[in-house]
């Protein structure tokens, strides 16, 4: 009866194995290979209604004729490479750069409540661009925006070196890093409405505009920075989604066991999560929910082996972010409803139902 | 064949805040034998454990896992000869049952039994009778069935030495014999050398071929059991008067009342 486990030589083992796990776990792989293409199929499903959908003459029809050259007028042209591609761009890199960061933080730490927002990554952002706005940056020519960005991300590397710095020291639990993030967002918050109250009304205009988070107005510039953060970090954390797994699986003590050098993994996922959530938010302003509910929803739907978990989750936090900016261009258009706010009207309700019916398989 | 024994302790102290917790602990552990480890709350148990895995750093002394001091194995290279069962917690993160068992192939990456993985991982399924449950989320599943996945792991682990952190603290009476009769048919069968955190002293006599007593971080008896479970000892290391005996073969113990005055270690 006992099958030989230690040291099983392979034809006693086979003789007593049930066949069909072979076949449950090749049938859960073409699952997931599904999941990936359909998810990345509405990916591009959502690309194209971007880059045609929106004010101006630039339609789904037109953007069929692209092929046709010089089919496109002048101002459509514009509209196309200068505004609608560098905003799709963004919100691309922004949900699928939040959404790893935050599969990658909640890994780590073992806690399906942590994101780069609640650990005050983002609010630390808005305080520093609120400080930029504050102190006039808008009042330097041509360089306002970019003070601004600088600040935002200045400020959120000051919390990330907090919480680095805590997740480094080896007796720290998560829990404690958990809870000094619930921290470090009350101190932000309250820094920032320290600003707004003595900000002027124009500055404080500027300022609740940024704390919105927005993908208006997006430059390619903006774009190209952004981008590079991400792809300078996804090697790094890609590469430590095994240790990921043993974290997320059993803890820090398990992972040891298991022989990962777990203090080394936690500075490097840490630092590479919280430095390209920091380079995202500090030009989008503060889009809390992504990093939040993109891993959930991913976990959900491909479960938690991270070396699956991690690009699934990037491809849900960008169809998520793309499709918050596509409703909230389109829905009260021409007003355009800022991409934070309409990720919140989306994300809340979707959570809560997770929450609420599936929480057992978040591990809630 | 046999040459060095799979662990190996001497004079292990550990000092946890200023107050010696665990000290001049010597013990040996060959392949085949399960050795008990008991003792009253705060002796010291746990912290011994979390010291021959590394988790724990040590003040003095040595851990020698295959002859070799553990500092010396690379992190992969312990894991693969020593294995952690641990008491079940903390959040699942959407992970299932065959997915928390495969970490235990995790130290086998880049080594040629990489290979076999799904082979081990479907065999320690199949050992802990899980096969059905194994494209279940772990956090469906009962304590027992938790405790079951986790033992699954650290057999996926193939590793000599399997260390066991009260393996039966949540379990009924029914699941804790099997898991035990599992441990030692592991130890017996298998050549597995494991130790073995317990807290009935009757299963851990019955079950174990040593038993260790730890008071107040110091070894107050080892051996066989009925060389460990006196009275006395009892009345040391726990503070209570008890009744030890043996019917129809098997050992037998029953605390009787707890003794005033008696400097019990929490």
């Amino acid at each position: 009866m006992a099958a030989s486990l230690v040291v099983a030589p392979p034809q006693a083992a086979d003789s007593t194995l049930p066949s069909s796990l072979h076949q449950q776990l090749l049938a859960r792989q073409w699952r997931r290979i599904g999941l990936l293409l359909a998810a990345l199929g509405l990916l591009a499903l959502a690309v194209l209604l971007s880059l045609g959908l929106g004010s101006g003459s630039l339609t789904l029809a037109r953007l069929a004729q692209l092929a046709q050259p010089g089919s496109l007028t002048e101002t459509e042209w514009h509209v196309l490479t200068q505004l609608r591609l560098p905003r799709t761009a963004m919100a691309l890199v922004c949900g699928a750069g939040l959404a790893m960061a935050g599969v990658a933080l909640q890994g780590i730490t073992r806690n399906p409540l942590v994101s780069p927002y609640t650990l005050g990554v983002s609010p630390a952002a808005a305080f520093g661009a609120a400080l930029a706005i504050l102190y006039g940056a808008a009042m330097v020519p041509g360089w306002g925006s970019v003070i601004t960005v600088l600040a935002a991300f200045a400020s959120a590397m000051v919390c990330a070196a907090v919480v680095l710095s805590l997740a480094s020291v080896r007796s720290v639990s998560p829990v404690v890093l958990v809870l000094a993030g619930v921290g470090l967002t009350y101190l932000f918050a309250a820094l920032t409405a320290s600003v707004q109250f003595i900000a002027s009304e124009q500055q404080l205009a500027a300022i609740v505009h940024w704390t919105f988070g927005s993908l208006n107005g997006r430059t390619w510039t903006e774009v190209a920075v952004a981008g590079s953060a991400w792809l300078l970090v996804l090697p790094v954390i890609l590469a430590q989604a095994p240790a990921l797994n043993a974290l997320a699986g059993g803890g820090d003590e398990v992972a040891r066991a298991l022989g990962f050098a777990v203090t080394r993994v936690r500075i490097s996922v840490t630092l590479a999560a919280v430095f390209s959530a920091a380079a995202i938010v500090s030009f989008t302003g503060v889009i809390g929910f992504v990093g939040l509910v993109a891993p959930h929803i991913a976990r959900l739907l491909i479960g938690g082996d991270h070396r699956w978990l991690l690009p699934f989750s990037a491809v849900a936090g960008a169809l998520l972010v793309l499709t918050a900016d596509l409703i909230g261009r389109l829905a009260f258009a021409p007003v355009v409803v800022p991409v934070g706010i309409v990720v919140a009207f989306i994300g809340v309700p979707l959570f809560l139902h997770l929450l609420l019916t599936r929480r057992h398989e978040i591990g809630a | 064949m046999n040459a060095a024994p799979l662990l190996q302790v001497q004079d292990l102290s550990c000092r946890l805040g200023g107050r010696m917790v665990l000290e001049g602990i010597e013990l040996t552990v060959t392949a085949g034998e399960v050795l008990g480890l008991i003792g009253a709350n705060g002796a010291g148990k746990s912290t011994l454990l979390r010291c021959l895995l590394g988790l724990q750093r040590r003040s003095s002394g040595r851990v020698l896992v295959d002859g070799c001091a553990i500092e010396d194995h690379d992190g992969p290279a312990l894991a693969r000869r020593m294995a952690w069962v641990p008491q079940p917690k903390g959040a699942a993160m959407g992970m299932t049952v065959v997915e928390a068992v495969a970490l235990g192939r995790l130290p086998h990456r880049g080594t040629p039994g990489a290979a076999d993985d799904e082979r081990v991982v479907a065999a320690s399924l199949h050992a802990l009778q899980l096969g059905a449950l194994a494209l279940r989320p772990v956090a469906e599943l009962s304590g027992g069935e938790r405790q079951r996945v986790l033992i699954a792991r650290a057999l996926a682990q193939q590793a000599r030495l399997l260390l066991f952190d009260e393996p039966t603290s949540d379990l009924d009476l029914r699941h804790q014999l099997a898991t035990l009769q599992r441990i030692r048919a592991l130890a017996h069968d298998e050549g597995v050398g494991a130790v073995v955190v317990m807290h009935d002293l009757a299963l851990a006599a019955r079950f174990c071929d040593r038993l260790l007593l730890l008071a107040g971080g110091r070894t107050l008896a080892q051996g066989p059991w009925p060389v460990v479970l006196t009275p006395e000892h009892l009345r040391q290391a726990y503070g209570v008067e008890a009744l030890v005996a043996e019917t129809h073969g098997l050992p037998f113990v029953a605390p009787l009342r707890a003794l005033q005055g008696v400097p019990v270690h929490v």
